[in-house]
């Protein structure tokens, strides 16, 4: 333990940096446990090799200065006192480690402390860093702090309520579209619920309706829906999976005798609009659902008895097909020249009767 | 001070417990009955115009799913719901109740009886709807039908045997279904208690 072999521990404290100043440098990361400096005057000497290459090491070895207390929340006056007395390079070893972390127990801080700054001046130290434990503050009675919680609780309650609200259709396993992805591979629509009948898990049939679905899955291309109006009431809903009705006609918008619907995305209709013949427009119905999954529902009434077998056949003629698998999309070329933009009447076309508010509400 | 940071934690722990213990059930309990918001009462009947729309609110739709409902869009129609009759008391299997006597303009409407739990009771002679195609009017176009334990002459429907029941009024293709917000009382039919115990 010479002074020669130590230069900076020994300068360190008598140089220019007072021991109480050091200590709150380093009070000032919490990190000073007050057992240490008792033990840590014999673990000076095993820490001298250490800090004996310090100074000798140049900024281009750095990986050997680890454990060097030169972090760079450190506070640089305490440290860069001694190093004009190490007489080598003081400032280079301060900014070649960056990666230098903070050590509670590092050997070198340790005896430093326990050298010169004595107990009495640690244990202020103590005393200042203890308010800054408990959660709520030391000054609320006991009572107090149990209706926080309460409140804390109560306001984390509400959380938990609306997740689980808003959470509910993603998650349902029972809703009506998974009860319905059978039917996504039908061609036609799958009867769920005969007139006159109660075995169907329809809740609150209608003794009187047939219905019918069929569920779709957009990411596989855009799905048609073919009607044949007929005598009898016939109404088509589309919902989208988790997120209600968007769209609704009735047979009363049929054009000839016949529904013929699209349903897209909105991504598909813009590259339907792209692809689209202007000297030819659809007469396409199409319909921006504002989810690609869901399904759609046919209900044909029948009035009385004696037309429920009707009723079923029409609602199960309906058809579902996915637009692509069939018929190639419309051709990319259109042989006419590109005419400025016509009124774009046809695409989104409401049917007469538009019923729910409108085509496409909700964009994703 | 030990005793205050280890009550800390247990208040943390508290505070997650009541967290849990109110949010979870309070939303089953919320998605567990009817929807809870946007209901409309008219007269006897009840109907929630928004939940056949895109406007449906999420408590709605959390019990969509979990009951796997398909609503009737505000296109296809609007469905009426009562659980009590004109007088406020709950309908009672027991006892026969006569509705009528108007309905809106609709291109279709129909009466359906399910019992408590939502069920249908069909058989090879008893019906639990009517339509309007089969209803028998007065010379007016007034229609009364009667929903009794026991047969009735005219429009019958019997009711469900077991407490109470439930009724719903579908109309189909109605220009009501946008406008149910300003739906009169006059306008629907009335349910009106006759006699109990038969």
């Amino acid at each position: 333990m010479s002074e020669p072999k130590l230069p900076r521990i020994a300068d360190v404290p008598g140089d220019t940096a007072p021991p109480t100043e050091e200590a709150s440098a380093r009070g000032l990361k919490g990190k000073a446990p007050p057992h240490q400096p008792a033990a840590d005057p014999g673990a000076a000497p095993p820490a001298q090799p250490t800090r004996a290459e310090a100074p000798t090491t140049t900024p281009e070895a750095p990986a050997a200065d680890v454990r060097m207390p030169r972090g760079p929340l450190f506070t640089p006056r305490v440290w860069d006192a001694p190093d004009p007395a190490a007489g080598s390079a003081p400032a280079p070893t301060a900014t070649a480690q960056p990666v230098a972390a903070d050590r509670p127990s590092d050997p070198h801080a340790g005896p430093q402390g326990s050298a010169k700054a004595s107990a009495p001046d640690i244990a202020p130290l103590e005393e200042r860093l203890r308010p800054r434990g408990p959660l709520v503050p030391l000054g609320m009675s006991d009572r107090g702090r149990f209706m926080v919680a309460t409140l804390f609780g109560m306001v984390l309650a509400v959380g938990v309520h609306i997740a689980i609200v808003l959470a509910l259709p993603r998650f349902a396993e029972n809703d009506a579209f998974s009860r319905l992805r059978s039917t996504m591979e039908a061609g036609n629509a799958v009867p769920i619920a005969a007139p006159g009948r109660t075995e169907t898990w329809v809740p609150l049939p209608d003794p009187a309706a047939a219905v019918a679905a069929c569920a779709y899955d957009l990411r596989e291309g855009p799905v048609r829906i073919s009607a044949k109006a007929g005598p009898l009431f016939q109404s088509l809903s589309f919902h989208a999976r988790g997120g209600g009705v968007y769209f609704a006609v009735t047979d009363r918008a049929a054009v000839r005798g016949e529904l013929d619907l699209v349903v897209m995305t909105r991504r598909q209709l813009d590259e339907a609009l792209a692809a689209e013949d202007e000297s030819d427009p659809t007469r396409d119905v199409r319909i921006v659902a504002p989810r690609p999954e869901g399904y759609v529902i046919v209900r044909v009434l029948a009035p009385s008895p004696s037309l429920r077998p009707q009723a079923e056949e029409a609602a199960r003629t309906v058809a579902c097909t996915i637009e692509g698998e069939d018929e190639p999309p419309a051709p990319p070329t259109s042989p006419a020249p590109p005419a400025p933009p016509a009124p774009p009447a046809p695409p989104a076309a409401q049917p007469n009767r538009p019923a729910t508010p409108a085509t496409p509400p909700a964009r994703r | 001070m030990t005793s205050r940071r280890l009550s800390s934690a247990a208040l943390v722990v508290y505070a997650f417990a009541v967290a849990l213990g109110l949010g979870v059930p309070s939303a089953y309990w919320a998605v567990k009955g009817e929807y809870p918001v946007g209901g409309q009462r008219v007269g006897p009947w009840r109907t929630w115009p928004a939940v056949g729309s895109n406007r449906v609110d999420p408590y709605a739709r959390a019990i969509i799913a979990r009951r796997a409902e398909i609503p009737l869009a505000t296109g296809e129609g609007l469905a009426l719901t009562a659980t009590a009759d004109s007088g406020g008391q709950v309908l009672d299997g027991a006892c026969a109740y006569r509705i009528g006597s108007t309905v809106p303009q609709a291109r279709l409407w129909t009466l359906t009886v399910y019992d408590a739990d939502g069920r249908l009771r069909v058989s090879d002679t008893v019906r639990a709807g009517i339509t309007s195609a089969e209803i028998l009017r007065e010379a007016d176009g007034r229609f009364a039908v009667t929903v009794a334990p026991g047969a009735r002459p005219g429009n019958w429907l019997k009711s469900p045997e077991g407490g109470r029941f439930t009724m719903v009024l579908r109309l189909y293709d109605t220009s009501v279904a946008a406008s149910a917000a300003s739906l009169d009382a006059r306008a629907l039919p009335a349910i009106e208690r006759l006699e109990c115990g038969a």
